[in-house]
């Protein structure tokens, strides 16, 4: 089945006509499909690899543990090349416009502007698609400022918040007017049918920097609570995180 | 002694632009800062020999620079060409106040070269000497001058710091305990990176104290701590500005020679080509005949005599002044007042060409007016008791007083770039360390290329608009050596010859100053080295489950999850966060992960369900990194977008358990919800492999509204696994 289904779709048909003509749903055939356009790039990928080393490499990993063996395999079928490699359309490397990943950074310009830039993955994009029945370019695009100042971001309560149309293909902003010395968090997402602002990447919680002297301001009573030992962590934003390659595997 | 403290900081930097190439114009920034900055700052050391308490910084890449044999082989036939064509004016019969300028440069630059030569070429030796001979202290700065506040990860400023430190001590022979942040670019959560490493103290500008909460008794009269005890030092902007400023400054004196005027632009270009670029470009000669004047554009020859006089004046007036402003915050104690002073070392030499000897007159004053200078070092030795902890906000000593410099239109292109390099660099470490030792040097010289591209020095050049192309040319070939280097990590290629070029493009950093384990995250260690080796495994996408159970399908579930994993089976189970209740479990092989929407509290049903499953496939992207799957299981139509698009993306045959119907349940349904759940449901029997419904459902009333095709069947008894063999079979790796 799978190879009359990869004949078919090399013979020009669509999906969905391989689909009729062959009787089954048309998931089945995306899944052939799909697999084994997956399997041809594995081969095309491992390939052109120099042959000496990669038998090395191979040779190493039968040789240890089966748990370093997965872990090679997966790479192998995940991840052939640095997303940060993009070949011009004349064949020169060049920065690449995006890196289909799911993120939205936000960094302090000034005590009343921040710089946003952001991306969302082919695999959002996609399920927004199948959930709104919509193309992603014809979802309108939003950008929500929420000010979480003394708040719990994940709670979902802000003390107050702005939303605003953002331009399609959009994926940096400036924004300001803000207020100094308060937090922060920016949201770019959609707009739904019914109006309402749907959050897709969100920014870490961020502090604006003061403008001017506040005598004993907010921060006051958290420092000397972590000062004293009176907290075991302190209660305050660190602009440095550690980050973690896997953080969501558990 | 009078009471206060006086203490004067000189921060030495240079991007890396050392090529093995001739004649690059950049090269010529390192000449002219031996020549008119490290040099005379060290003759004014040699000359006073004694403990001046003088701290300068010197960063990583200038500490390189100059230790690398290229350069200094350059430099000196640099001096020399500089004495070939100071020997040529001066057989051109110029006019008497220009020929005795050319004296004095001839002088100078004899004298440049003997103390160049004295020093077997290596000015950090001549540093390092006078440091441990007690005359003056020393600390470095950063890799390469990362802006700390916009990096994204702990492990890249980490990894800046730590390296740094390495760098210095292997040159040096000691690690400091003071640093040098880039731009005196304070950020919240750089003083804990600070702390561990070993740092004590740094620099901030005065409004990081002045604006610090709460509001510090002493002002910005004495250093403070940062929450993680860090100690701040503030620049002093009213004494600082007599130095710095060149509009109220001394430096804007008209007995001072002219900067902006140099020999090579009042020549013919037959005459001084010999001297300049093959390619026919013009540049600064570094010989420049004129004095500041005025305001004008018609510019008087310098007068060196009267420029020394000036020298003379400005060092006692600085005394007076620093006198007074001490004398009037005498009342201070614990601790006293301290005036810090921090400075770009280049601003005395090159661009105020007299400022090394003021520095050196200015010590000389200040110990006749009984005024101590200390260094921070000894400084926190005898008051550390004394000072205050407070919150700092981020900030710089840049235009402003915060990042516009670093982030705007013109350079804000870099940054996205930038993350992905820190984000790659704690995959890859994660992923590839000790898995050899050529990995290991690979993943050391991404981190070199990553350091070469993060320096703050291309993001300011592209602000500045001087040498714009440079900076970015710098950043794009770093961010394309390192992808080219990431892609053949990845393939198994790397050899040793290849490690060999990517650091023969820059030899900058030793491997041994660079470390893997900066970027380490000690959740991905467990996660690649301790984490248990599972079979391919079951995703289950559900609403409900333990915890949260409406009505039969959370039982359904329950029960399949069971039958599942007591056949042996590894399953993931996907279901909505709840409070109280743990993000994460695991039952034997049964991991349960709550997950979050990416956002609370959106009011229509639709939209709600939307970002939980933009929540689900975020996850399970992430998870599909380590964990292979072989069969996607989903329940009801609440997760059937994540479900197909997840089948899709992974290739993976997908299962459905619908155990009732939107249409069914409500067969008088109608409006825009009822539409789009129907359409949704209706999207999982094309997608699916098989669709088991609730045995009460009629097939009858199921046609009448839904696309139904053969792949459609009750629920199986739950001893039957739901995936058919053959397809279970297929995808077990």
């Amino acid at each position: 089945m799978e190879e009359k289904i990869v004949s078919l779709k090399q013979q020009g048909l669509t999906l969905k006509q391989i689909a009729a003509e062959l009787d089954v749903p048309i998931g089945k055939v995306q899944y052939a499909w799909r697999k084994w356009r997956n399997q041809q790039q594995e081969l095309e990928e491992v390939v052109p690899v120099k042959q000496k080393s990669n038998k090395k490499a191979k040779a190493k990993a039968s040789g240890s543990t089966s748990r370093k063996q997965v872990a090679s395999a997966k790479e192998t079928v995940d991840v052939k090349r640095s997303p940060l490699l993009e070949k011009s359309p004349e064949g020169y490397w060049q920065l690449p416009e995006r890196y289909n990943v799911d993120f939205l950074h936000a960094v302090v310009q000034s005590p009343n502007s921040v710089y946003v830039c952001w991306e969302v993955s082919d695999l959002v994009k996609e399920t927004l698609e199948l959930q709104f029945m919509r193309r992603w370019e014809e979802l309108p695009k939003a950008f929500r400022i929420l000010d979480v100042t003394l708040l719990d971001y994940a709670s979902g309560h802000a003390n107050r918040s702005y939303t605003f149309d953002l331009p399609e293909m959009t994926n940096s902003w400036f924004v300001r007017p803000l207020d100094p010395n308060t937090t922060y968090v920016f949201e770019f997402g959609i707009r739904t049918m019914e109006g309402e602002f749907l959050p897709i990447v969100a920014s870490a919680p961020l502090d604006t920097p003061r403008a001017e002297p506040v005598g004993i301001g907010r921060f006051a009573e958290p420092v000397r609570r972590w000062q004293y030992g009176e907290v075991e962590s302190p209660e305050l934003l660190d602009t440095l995180p550690k980050y973690a390659a896997y953080r969501h595997v558990r | 002694m009078k009471p206060g403290y006086f203490s004067l900081v000189l921060h030495a930097h240079l991007p890396y632009v050392r090529h093995e190439e001739k004649h690059r114009l950049e090269e010529r920034w390192v000449y002219e800062a031996i020549s008119e900055t490290y040099i005379p700052i060290l003759w004014q050391v040699d000359r006073l020999k004694r403990p001046l308490h003088w701290t300068v910084s010197i960063s990583p890449p200038v500490v390189e620079m100059l230790a690398d044999p290229l350069i200094q082989d350059r430099y000196v036939e640099h001096l020399d060409e500089m004495l070939e064509l100071i020997a040529l004016e001066l057989s051109e019969g110029r006019t008497d106040e220009e020929i005795s300028t050319l004296h004095f440069y001839e002088q100078r630059y004899r004298d440049l070269k003997n103390t160049f030569l004295h020093w077997n070429k290596n000015l950090n030796v001549a540093f390092r000497t006078y440091r441990e001979a007690g005359y003056i202290d020393m600390v470095t700065c950063t890799a390469t001058h990362g802006f700390n506040p916009h990096l994204f990860t702990e492990q890249a400023a980490r990894a800046e710091i730590r390296t740094g430190l390495n760098c210095f001590e292997r040159h040096y022979g000691f690690r400091p305990t003071g640093i040098w942040l880039p731009e005196c670019a304070y950020t919240p959560g750089v003083d804990r990176i600070l702390y561990e490493e070993g740092i004590r103290y740094t620099f901030v500008d005065e409004h990081a104290l002045l604006d610090a909460d709460p509001t510090p008794e002493k002002g910005i009269g004495a250093p403070v701590y940062s929450p993680h005890g860090v100690a701040l030092f503030p620049r002093d902007q009213i004494i600082s500005g007599k130095i710095w400023s060149s509009m109220i400054g001394y430096p804007g004196h008209p007995d001072y020679r002219e900067f902006y005027r140099d020999l090579a632009y009042d020549r013919d270009w037959d005459y001084i080509q010999s001297f300049m670029h093959p390619e026919g470009i013009r540049f600064d000669t570094g010989l420049k005949m004129h004095r500041i004047t005025g305001d004008t554009d018609q510019k008087d020859f310098y007068v060196r005599e009267w420029a020394e006089h000036q020298i003379e004046n400005h060092a006692t007036d600085f005394a007076q002044t620093l006198e007074g402003h001490l004398e009037a915050h005498g009342g201070q104690t614990f601790p006293p007042f301290l005036v810090t002073a921090p400075f770009d070392a280049e601003l005395f030499g090159h661009w105020w060409f007299e400022g090394p000897e003021f520095l050196g007159k200015v010590a000389e004053r200040l110990e006749e007016f009984g005024i101590e200078t200390i260094t921070p070092a000894i400084f926190l030795e005898r008051h550390f008791k004394d000072l205050q902890t407070v919150h700092v906000s981020m900030n710089t000593w840049g235009r402003k007083g915060y990042g516009e410099v670093w982030i705007n239109e013109r350079n804000e292109w870099m940054l996205r770039h930038l993350h992905m390099m820190e984000m790659q660099l704690v995959k890859d470490v994660a992923d590839y360390r000790d898995q050899s030792d050529l990995t290991n040097r690979a993943l050391k010289q991404l981190i070199r290329h990553y350091v070469l591209a993060v320096s703050s020095d291309w993001a300011f050049i592209l602000d500045g608009q001087t040498t714009a192309q440079y900076a970015a040319e710098r950043f794009r070939e770093h961010t394309r050596l390192f992808a080219e280097l990431e892609t053949v990590l990845y393939q198994g290629g790397v050899s040793s010859e290849l490690l060999d070029d990517h650091y023969a493009a820059y030899p900058f950093l030793q491997d041994e100053d660079l470390d893997v384990d900066s970027f380490l995250s000690p959740h991905d260690y467990y996660v690649t080295t301790e984490r248990d080796v599972e079979d391919p495994a079951i995703l289950m996408i559900t609403p409900e489950y333990h915890g949260h159970i409406v009505g039969g399908l959370g039982h359904r579930v329950v029960e399949e999850v069971e039958a599942r994993a007591n056949e042996g089976e590894t399953v993931y189970v996907l279901t909505p966060y709840h409070d109280e209740l743990p993000e994460y479990e695991r039952h034997g092989n049964v991991h349960v992960y709550r997950v979050r929407p990416t956002s609370p509290f959106l009011e229509h049903v639709m939209n709600q369900v939307a970002t939980q499953n933009i929540a689900y496939v975020k996850l399970v992207h992430e998870l599909s990194k380590r964990v292979s799957f072989k069969v996607i299981h989903h329940f009801d139509w609440m997760t059937i977008p994540a479900a197909r698009e997840l089948a899709q993306s992974l290739a993976l045959p997908l299962y459905s358990t619908m155990l009732s119907f939107e249409a069914t349940r409500n067969p008088h349904g109608h409006g825009g919800l009822f539409d789009a759940i129907h359409r949704i449901e209706n999207s999982v029997f094309s997608a699916a492999e098989c669709v088991y419904v609730g045995e009460e459902l009629s097939m009858h009333d199921l046609e009448q509204w839904y696309k139904v095709s053969e792949n459609v069947n009750t629920c199986l008894p739950l001893e039957t696994s739901p995936y058919g063999q053959e397809s279970m079979k297929k995808n077990v790796k």
